[in-house]
């Protein structure tokens, strides 16, 4: 066995159509494990160019916080493929690449001839990502992530049960949708570099996180139980405590008096809410634990609880999570400078492969930033593309 | 004729709850032969999970065995008991190792190697292994032998941060989306190393720190606040920017459903639809600015009409808008039932129930179809007998020792 580090998927070309979240993730990470992803974008280039949060202060479709974290080390070139010639030189791309990875709705699917795309190309692996696939009643229905949390049961039980249900708050059915589709590529190129033969794989966000919610599901099918929303209350399975500065989390704690007389220092130890049957009691009891639990800071919370080996945490607000020493300690967290972004904190590794390690080598492309050297790929001269930058196929 | 893509993948899965069983699960659908190794003395947690589900105690034959959760992340695995802490458990853990190629757990950082089922030592009984461990905070660094379920990670990842009325506290995520999360960045993971082995016989231990596998979904977030230094407030159901978006009242006890305009073109059609025409909602930070009055304005609309009725209606419009189904209706659903997300398998105990079947569809792969979850001890015979050659004496005498059984100990 040799010393020397090779990525997962080195010698791995992937065509990347998909713009939004869920795909860019997908071929996000394939790129960090060593795949070689050129990103196709329109002349408006990936919506999420003008998303946001802004590194630089201002808005700037160059330096968008949601395009650098779901696009770094692919490159990107800018094709028109509403014009015949666009499409024409993505067909030629085909032919070059081991993966396509595309988003197109099932109607603009058929109308840019990508559906039965593998079998004009039999070795491409189609990974075809869509909100609902491509069929059944909804596949031509609109979604965000918060329309697919609410269709898959995610909304119905998260929030105060005498408020409006809450949404998750972040795009967690889109990234889960992309890792299910990074995983169903893999494996394909897995069977095509033996078997010569590519396939499509299909995913959808709404199949993926209707299936990630078991909880409610299969527990209502063995119990009839349908579970509702029970927010921060102390009756809710996990909820949180204020503290000092913020809030921790805590399920039922079971050696209640030697907890909190770590915690607080002190022998004199809070009620337990939990053994008062009496609501008014009850409810005082809760306010009095509140006021002693904010006496005390959630990092130590935190740490006092584990180390009782107790299940509780602070609640991290998204500076706190940066600054975590944990973190640090591991090298979680990377530093990429952009041209016009700056110096970008990344998040790391998801998974760690000693052996085949994680590590997208660039910045997230500029608009078009590879348009000249991957045409160039296909063989075309400086003139062929000064002709189809005249004819606005392509761009940059 | 094409068989599944990971036939001939023999897996040896120490992992209990949900997300190393979710992990093995996927790698099952694919063809890989996953053999879960419980022990009478300690089950898989999840076989104690119905709780969740119970107004108060049940009382129930054989519970360990009707547990929904439990059941529905070990379809399609065979299931054998070993004490692991008998040195008789111990030998045949390590001689089952030495037949697979991979080798799964989610304890905290210490627990295998104080088994004696360490790296060091299971590479060594099998040339190329893969390992995949999963801990919560990752095998070093001041929290590594903290304790963690996904309300937890969820919480020092900072993805609870995120969820919460607007200006309030965070809210913990109830759906716990971090064990689904660590689940397919395993399964991925172990794809991964098999081309690395492939390519160059070596094998590897993975480690997946699940608070880490987390933190991409708050990556956008994470990259703005290291730049800016500004956290950005809780905002509910709206959006920063634009929208409007939020959870609207429909007719009926409790119903609701979710809308978003998250484009200037869906703003249009929502506006157009509902007769929003002032000029002061052209501007996208206008309209988030405004949210409260443009959300009563939304749920006047949406109040006196059936949800069904509505949510048709935005999506004829092109608007994205869902009903807030809860678990029954989920099952229900038009599409999942038309696309077949769920089946349902006949198992002991429980009879008939429906499970969440594989995501991935595959155009030429062929997906193992789904055996029920494995019941306590069921393939002991088969995998000891039939895999290590152990005779039918042999297996009595470790079943007299309690090395293996098929009731958890004290039932």
């Amino acid at each position: 066995v040799g010393g020397t580090v090779v990525t997962a998927l080195a010698g791995i070309t992937v065509l990347d159509l998909t713009s939004g979240v869920a795909g860019p993730w997908c071929t996000a990470l394939l790129a960090g494990f060593g795949a070689e992803v050129v990103k196709i974008e329109g002349p408006a280039g990936d919506p999420t160019r003008a998303a946001g949060p802004w590194p630089a202060g201002a808005p700037d479709p160059e330096a968008s916080g949601l395009f650098l974290h779901l696009n770094r080390g692919k490159r990107s070139v800018c094709l028109d493929l509403e014009q015949e010639a666009g499409r024409a030189l993505l067909e030629r791309l085909l032919d070059r690449v081991d993966v396509l990875v595309g988003d197109h709705s099932p109607a603009a699917a058929e109308r840019l001839d990508l559906a039965d795309v593998t079998v004009r190309h039999p070795r491409l692996v189609h990974t075809w990502l869509t909100p609902f696939g491509t069929e059944g009643p909804y596949r031509d229905h609109a979604a965000t992530d918060l329309v697919h949390s609410a269709l898959a049961g995610w909304t119905a039980t998260q929030g105060e049960p005498d408020r409006e249900p809450l949404f998750v708050g972040s795009s967690i059915p889109s990234h889960l949708a992309g890792q299910h589709a990074a995983l169903g590529t893999v494996l394909a190129v897995l069977d095509a570099e033996e078997s010569g033969r590519g396939q499509r794989v299909d995913v959808s966000v709404q199949a993926v996180a209707a299936t990630s919610l078991l909880y409610d599901s299969v527990g209502y099918a063995y119990t009839g139980h349908v579970r509702g929303r029970r927010g921060n209350r102390w009756d809710a399975p996990w909820k949180t405590l204020p503290v000092r500065d913020g809030w921790v989390g805590v399920t039922t704690i079971r050696e209640w008096e030697v907890f909190w007389m770590v915690v607080l220092g002190t022998d004199d130890v809070p009620v337990n809410p939990s053994g008062l049957a009496d609501p008014a009691e009850r409810a005082a009891a809760i306010a009095a634990l509140y006021e002693r639990s904010r006496t005390v800071d959630k990092r130590a919370f935190f740490e006092a609880a584990q180390d009782l080996r107790v299940l509780a945490c602070e609640v991290l607000e998204l500076d706190e999570v940066l600054a975590a020493p944990h973190f640090a300690e591991r090298g979680y967290f990377t530093t990429v400078e952009h041209p016009k972004a700056g110096a970008v904190v990344h998040t790391g590794p998801p998974a760690r492969l000693p052996a085949s390690p994680w590590g997208p080598a660039g910045p997230a492309p500029l608009l078009g930033e590879d348009t000249a050297a991957v045409l160039a790929g296909l063989g075309l001269d400086a003139a062929d593309l000064e002709r189809l930058r005249a004819a606005g196929v392509v761009a940059s | 004729v094409t068989g599944g893509i990971l036939d001939g993948v023999r897996v040896a899965d120490f992992s209990m709850g949900w997300a190393g069983p979710l992990l093995t699960q996927c790698l099952a659908d694919h063809g890989a032969d996953v053999i879960k190794v419980e022990s009478c003395t300690r089950t898989d947690w999840w076989r104690n999970s119905r709780a969740l589900f119970a107004d108060g105690p049940e009382q129930l034959e054989c519970s360990w065995e009707q547990q929904p959760l439990f059941n529905a992340v070990n379809e399609g695995k065979r299931g054998i008991t070993l004490d692991l802490a008998s040195a008789e458990g111990n030998r045949l853990a390590r001689a089952l190792v030495a037949t697979v190629d991979l080798v799964v757990e989610n304890y905290t950082p210490r627990v295998m190697g104080n088994l004696g089922l360490g790296w060091d030592v299971l590479s060594g009984e099998r040339p190329g292994l893969i390992m995949v461990s999963l801990p919560a905070f990752g095998s070093t660094g001041p929290w590594s032998a903290y304790k963690a379920t996904a309300f937890v990670t969820e919480s020092l990842a900072g993805v609870s941060s995120r969820c919460g009325y607007a200006y309030e506290g965070p809210m913990l995520l109830s759906g716990s989306p971090a064990d689904p999360n660590s689940g397919v960045i395993g399964a991925l993971s172990v794809a991964l190393a098999l081309r690395h082995r492939r390519r160059t016989g070596e094998g590897q231990h993975i480690e997946v720190s699940q608070v880490e596998a987390l933190m991409p979904h708050v990556g956008a977030e994470l990259l703005g606040v290291a730049a800016t230094g500004v956290v950005p407030p809780r905002t509910g159901n709206a959006r920063a920017h634009g929208g409007p978006r939020g959870v609207y009242p429909v007719r009926g006890e409790d119903r609701w459903i979710a809308v978003d305009a998250d484009t200037d073109a869906r703003w249009a059609a929502l506006a157009s639809l509902l007769g929003l025409d002032e000029p002061a909602w052209n501007s996208p930070a206008a309209r988030a600015a405004d949210h409260a009055r443009l959300d009563e304005r939304v749920a006047t609309w949406t109040r006196e009409r059936d949800g069904a009725e509505a949510v048709a209606a935005l999506q004829a419009a092109g608007v994205p808008a869902a009903p807030v189904q809860n678990a029954a209706d989920v099952l229900d659903d038009p599409h999942v039932v038309a696309t077949g997300l769920f089946h349902t398998s006949e198992r002991a105990h429980v009879g008939e129930k429906p499970y969440p079947g594989p995501v991935l569809r595959m155009s030429r792969s062929t997906l193992t179809p789904r055996t029920p979850a494995p019941t306590l001890g069921e393939h002991n015979a088969e995998v000891l007998g039939g895999l290590l050659g152990l005779d039918d004496a042999e297996l009595a005498a470790l079943a007299d020792q309690g090395v293996i059984g098929t009731r958890p100990v004290g039932t």
